[in-house]
Formats: C-alpha cells, sequence, structure tokens
C-alpha cells in the first residue's frame, strides 16, 4: 500500500515537479495550493507525510503547521517544511510549530526522494 | 531515478509570467507615500515565489535578479527602508528585465546580460543608498558586541550568489576586510556551487558587520555565524552545508541527518518501518505533542486508500 503524501505549494510548478517525482517513486501525493487548502485536505485523509511551502497567500506554513499539531491526527505525523529561507530564526520558528524538519528550495528531486524515504521510508 | 526537468517549464513560465503580471499592477497602483502593507507582501510573494521555482528549475538569470529584487522588498515591507519612487522605477524596469529573460528562455528572442547586470547593480545601489541614509544618524563608533564564545573565534557558513567564477575573487576581497577585524581564513571550500563555505572568524569579530559585509553576495538566509568549535549543526542537526536538517540527531545513528545539509529534522526520527505500517506514530515530537500512545488512540484509523 502506497504512503500518502500532501504536497503544499503555490507554485504550481514546483507542485507539478514534488508530486511528478514522488509519485515516480511509488507514493500516493495529493497537492493543495496553500495553507488554507492544505488544512481542508489534511482533515480529510490521514496522510503519512506533509510537506508545505513557507510563503503562501491565505495561510503560511508555519500557521498550517501549528493547526495541524492541533488536529488529534497530526500530532504524530511527520511535517517537513520546504522553504528559501534557512536562517535559524526561520528553524526555530519551524521547531515551535511542530515542524519534522526542513528542506532548501531549491532543491532537486534526488534531495527530495532522499529526505521523504528517510521519514517515512 | 533521474527526472527530466523540461517537462515542468511549461508550467515554470505560465506561471511566472502572472507572477510578473501582477507584480507590474500592483507597482503601478502603489501609494508611495503609503503603500498598502497586503500590497506589498503580495509584490514580495512575487518575486519570492519565481525566485523559488526558478531557482529549481535551474534558471539562475532570473534567480538571481529576483533574489536582489527580494531583498529589497522584503526590507520595505519591514518598514526597514522607505519606499521611494525611484525604487518603483527600478522594480518596474527589474520586471521588464524578467519578462525578456522569461522569453529567451521560451525561445522567444534574446537575453540582454549587459542590461541584467545593470538592474541588478541599481537594485545593490538602492538598497545599500536607502540603508546608509537610513544609518546614517546613528552611526556612531561603539563596543563591538560580541557573540558568546567569541574570544575562541567564530565560524562562518555562507552559500555565495552570482557566477561560480567570481565566487574565489568573492572570498578574497571578503578576507580582506576580514583582515582589519582580527582575520579570517576558509576552512572548507564548497564541492558544489550551492553549498556553504566555511571560514573561521578571529578576533572579535562583529557578526553583524560580517553579515553586512556578506549580505549582497550570499545566498539570502545563508549566512551562519556561530561560536568557534559548536560547527553549524549542533543545536540543530542540520547538514554542513545548511540546505536540510532535522531538530534532532535521527535515531538511525548517524550523527548529522545528510551529507549535504539541504534538509534537516527537529527531533528524532524513528526507525523507518521495514514495510507497511506507515499509519504508525512517530514520536519525535516529545516537547510539541501529546504522547505518542495518546495521540494513537485518539487518531482516528488510517484512511489510507492507495
Amino acid at each position: 500500500m502506497a504512503k500518502s503524501i500532501l504536497a503544499i505549494d503555490d507554485s504550481a510548478s514546483i507542485r507539478q515537479m514534488v508530486g511528478f517525482t514522488l509519485k515516480s517513486s511509488g507514493y500516493e501525493v495529493v497537492e493543495a495550493v496553500d495553507g488554507m487548502d492544505g488544512l481542508e485536505k489534511a482533515k480529510g485523509k490521514t496522510f503519512n507525510l506533509i510537506l508545505t511551502d513557507q510563503n503562501m497567500p491565505r495561510m503560511d506554513g508555519l500557521t498550517l503547521i501549528k493547526n495541524l499539531r492541533g488536529l488529534a491526527q497530526y500530532k504524530t505525523v511527520p511535517i517537513l517544511m520546504l522553504t528559501t529561507e534557512s536562517s535559524d530564526t526561520m528553524k526555530q520558528q519551524g521547531r515551535a510549530a511542530g515542524a519534522t524538519g526542513w528542506l532548501v528550495k531549491p532543491f532537486d528531486p534526488q534531495k527530495l526522494v532522499e529526505v521523504v524515504k528517510k521519514v517515512i521510508g | 531515478m533521474a527526472i527530466d526537468m523540461s517537462q515542468f517549464y511549461q508550467v515554470f513560465f505560465e506561471e511566472t509570467g502572472e507572477h510578473l503580471a501582477t507584480m507590474e499592477n500592483l507597482l503601478l497602483t502603489l501609494d508611495v507615500g503609503n503603500p498598502d502593507p497586503e500590497q506589498l507582501n503580495a509584490i514580495f510573494r512575487a518575486a519570492h515565489s519565481i525566485k523559488g521555482s526558478s531557482g529549481t528549475f535551474g534558471f539562475s538569470d532570473l534567480a538571481d535578479v529576483t533574489h536582489i529584487l527580494e531583498n529589497l522588498l522584503d526590507r520595505i515591507r519591514k518598514g526597514e527602508l522607505k519606499l521611494r519612487e525611484d525604487m518603483i522605477d527600478a522594480f518596474l524596469d527589474a520586471g521588464d528585465i524578467l519578462k525578456s529573460l522569461l522569453a529567451a528562455h521560451k525561445g522567444e528572442g534574446a537575453a540582454d546580460p549587459g542590461a541584467t547586470a545593470n538592474i541588478c547593480a541599481r537594485l545593490h545601489e538602492l538598497t545599500e543608498n536607502a540603508a546608509a541614509q537610513r544609518a546614517a544618524p546613528a552611526t556612531v563608533p561603539s563596543a563591538v558586541p560580541v557573540e558568546a564564545g567569541a574570544a575562541n573565534g567564530q565560524e562562518l557558513y555562507f552559500v555565495l550568489d552570482g557566477d561560480v567564477a567570481a565566487h574565489d575573487r568573492t572570498v578574497e576581497i571578503l578576507l580582506d576586510e576580514l583582515a582589519a577585524q582580527g582575520g579570517a581564513c576558509v576552512v572548507a571550500r564548497p564541492q558544489a556551487y550551492d553549498q556553504p563555505w566555511h571560514l573561521h572568524l578571529t578576533g572579535s569579530v562583529d557578526p553583524d558587520q560580517v553579515r553586512g559585509m556578506l549580505e549582497f553576495v550570499a545566498r539570502n538566509d545563508s549566512i551562519r555565524i556561530v561560536p568557534a568549535g559548536e560547527g553549524a549543526a549542533t543545536a540543530l542537526a542540520d547538514s554542513p552545508d545548511g540546505a536540510y536538517g532535522f531538530f534532532d540527531t535521527p535515531t538511525s545513528g548517524q550523527a548529522v541527518a545528510a551529507e549535504d545539509d539541504a534538509y534537516g529534522f527537529f527531533e528524532p526520527l524513528p526507525a523507518v518501518p521495514a514495510t507497511g505500517a506507515a499509519e504508525e506514530a512517530y514520536g519525535f515530537f516529545e516537547p510539541l505533542s501529546a504522547p505518542t500512545q495518546e495521540a494513537k488512540a485518539s487518531a482516528p484509523g488510517s484512511t489510507e486508500t492507495a
């Protein structure tokens, strides 16, 4: 049974790349266009992993993570931030919000798969 | 598994075109004297988004211009710099340059490297001038703030932007500048263009000043300064080049989560299950969430359907 991943990014091209790459690696992928969309989709199904961009309209990644951690089914599901910001401040904010880790943009497909495999196998 | 990135170009071209159109429309309606924060945020987000995706798909010229643009916009939206009419003109011109670069990548015409360099220089100058004007009244020589542990020196990490061929020269200039403050030496050179330089700073070098020196040559937010001996991966278990990290050491045994720091984890990761069991709860948010057992008990059954 394929493990399921929710990939949230407001960039259609990044979503397409992430989705294609992970599906090619055997994962089931659902895409969301921003934090709000991501939260709604996360409520409808418990994913094995959530990948989220930080800077998005309507709801950013940190707010999304805080919201997800408030849901019983997402207390322990790994959440990775895909972010162009890799400052220590951003990392501390990510950690405080409840993120599992981060992956700095730009990243290549191989790196993405490497990180996802580390987290959910 | 090799992924052909060119299959994503069409969507990238379309969304970048849309971002540039949005940016232009917002800039044309912006009130210079009293800019709407939402409008500023939307302009920033457009530049930020173009930077992120153009970097991902290898369009470094677009990424370079939007990087400088984004930096200046970020400081304006945070209220660190005051928006001026000549900035708006430069932003609109930058938008035109970005359109021409995008067209060139689509095979429609040729890019003008001279014009691209000019707009980068103009945006740099605007950032520096505005920052200098703002800082001028407060430029009082004072004791150099020294971070804890700086007595033994500090470690500096940064990823350089721009032409790789110019990186050595950039670092030489930086070393010359740092020599006046106690000196610095290169500990490790990057193995790839997007990995960090590692310098050891001796003496009481002011971290803020170093950040200032690197601001326009290093990648946004790649600059890290830590007391000597702590290395880049102490508090956070990120990899040596800062490109990733986990919030603690993965339990699989390795001290650092990956070879190249492109990502990271904040807490220990569980051993990856050999098969299935994907809905198994993971227990690496001890300070942040309910106990694993409780979470498992309260979680609804897996809805995995694939």
